[in-house]
């Protein structure tokens, strides 16, 4: 991972995971929001450049994805109201992300089927990050795993929470905080130990 | 509305809070020059314009015709058309570039749901303002401490000790918050 694809993902942290509540099921609608909106997004770039409406292309593709938004809103209202009255105005945070936003801004003109694959492999390589995150979280914090089920949402309670009162703490945005500033600090470490031991072998060859 | 003035710029401050634009004002804490200042002026001018504009069309048009879930997409339109004049007049008189969407427009969701009336939301969009503007200064002199302190620290830990200093803040704000420490209510 270079050092721009870290700044894009202290970004995306910063905007979308952070503020969002601490629990994997909220995590999962996220995610799910940001694929369908990143895969929307790449179509209607690609309708802009086919029929070359550039000149309204920035104007179309917001409207297009906060159209999308308002339809993952209806279809969560319908589903699991529950959960789309909790996320309310943060399901709207991945749709004006910097991570969303960059690739379909930032990112030349690809033919579609190569940029559905390159924005669709970022979008799901950082799902799997937000997955993670979500889920540590959702452990951690409340003791419980909470997922999507044809019922509404399930939770498997791990433990007793009276005994991991303490790390409620990371269950409040302050904590998701701490823990994504804490990330970012054992990966510059690794980092730094990695290039430690690049120089040693060649100073050694 | 003094009580919903403090209440959005500081027990539940829309940056610290709600998170809207946490990343944004790490990056703008940056330097506090003109260009941010002029930024700020427009941002604040369009928030106020689209989020009364959007509120009487809600009220007059959507209500009426039981459409109020599209105000998103009706604020966005107004917000891109004030948006786009102003920037405008503030590069002919100013000549800075002053473009921002994502903290624009999510205060402007934020305001739009929050209000019961347009002297509400107006109150609110301020408040919102005040809260962004406020953390800015803050952020700046942390980031100076930071560097000051630790010279040799490259620009990722000095992202994650300001991340840290964020949280720091956080909590020291909702202090008076007892609720933070009950399970389920988050």
């Amino acid at each position: 991972m270079n050092k721009k694809s870290i700044y894009v993902y202290i970004a995306a942290t910063l905007a979308m995971v952070v503020p969002a509540p601490g629990r994997f099921v909220c995590g999962i609608i996220l995610v799910l929001e940001l694929n369908f909106l990143m895969l929307v997004g790449t179509f209607v770039k690609s309708f802009i450049y086919h029929f070359k409406l550039q000149t309204m292309e920035n104007v179309l593709l917001l409207s297009v994805l906060i159209a999308s938004t308002m339809l993952v809103r209806q279809i969560l209202v319908l589903t699991i109201p529950l959960m789309a009255l909790q996320l309310g105005f943060v399901l709207y945070l991945p749709t004006v992300s910097s991570f969303l936003i960059g690739y379909m801004f930032g990112s030349e003109k690809l033919p579609l089927c190569r940029e559905i694959s390159c924005n669709m492999f970022y979008s799901l390589f950082y799902s799997v990050f937000a997955l993670v995150f979500f889920l540590f979280r959702d452990i951690v914090g409340f003791g419980t795993i909470t997922l999507l089920t044809s019922h509404g949402i399930y939770e498997k309670v791990l433990f007793d929470s009276g005994k991991i009162s303490a790390l409620v703490f990371l269950g409040t945005i302050p904590g998701a905080l701490v823990c994504s500033s804490v990330i970012l600090i054992l990966h510059v470490y690794v980092i730094n130990k990695f290039k430690i031991l690049e120089n040693v072998e060649q100073i050694n060859g | 509305m003094v009580d919903t003035f403090f209440y959005f710029s500081l027990y539940c401050s829309a940056v610290l809070i709600y998170g809207i634009g946490l990343n944004r004002t790490a990056v703008l804490s940056r330097s506090l020059d003109k260009t941010l200042f002029f930024q700020l002026i427009k941002c604040t001018i369009v928030i106020l314009c689209s989020t009364v504009l959007t509120f009487i069309i809600i009220k007059e048009l959507l209500i009426p015709a039981k459409l109020v879930e599209l105000y998103p997409l009706i604020a966005l339109l107004i917000f891109i058309s004030l948006s786009v004049f102003v920037e405008i007049i503030m590069r002919i008189t100013t000549g800075f570039i002053t473009s921002e969407f994502t903290v624009s427009y999510l205060i402007i969701l934020l305001t739009l749901n929050e209000s019961l009336g347009i002297i509400d939301s107006i109150v609110i969009a301020v408040s919102c303002m005040v809260s962004f503007i406020m953390i800015l200064p803050v952020l700046f002199s942390l980031r100076k401490r930071i560097e000051v302190a630790r010279p040799k620290n490259d620009k990722i830990k000095k992202k994650s000790l300001i991340m840290l200093s964020m949280a720091v803040i956080i909590i020291s704000l909702a202090v008076w918050n007892v609720s933070w420490f009950n399970q389920g209510v988050l």
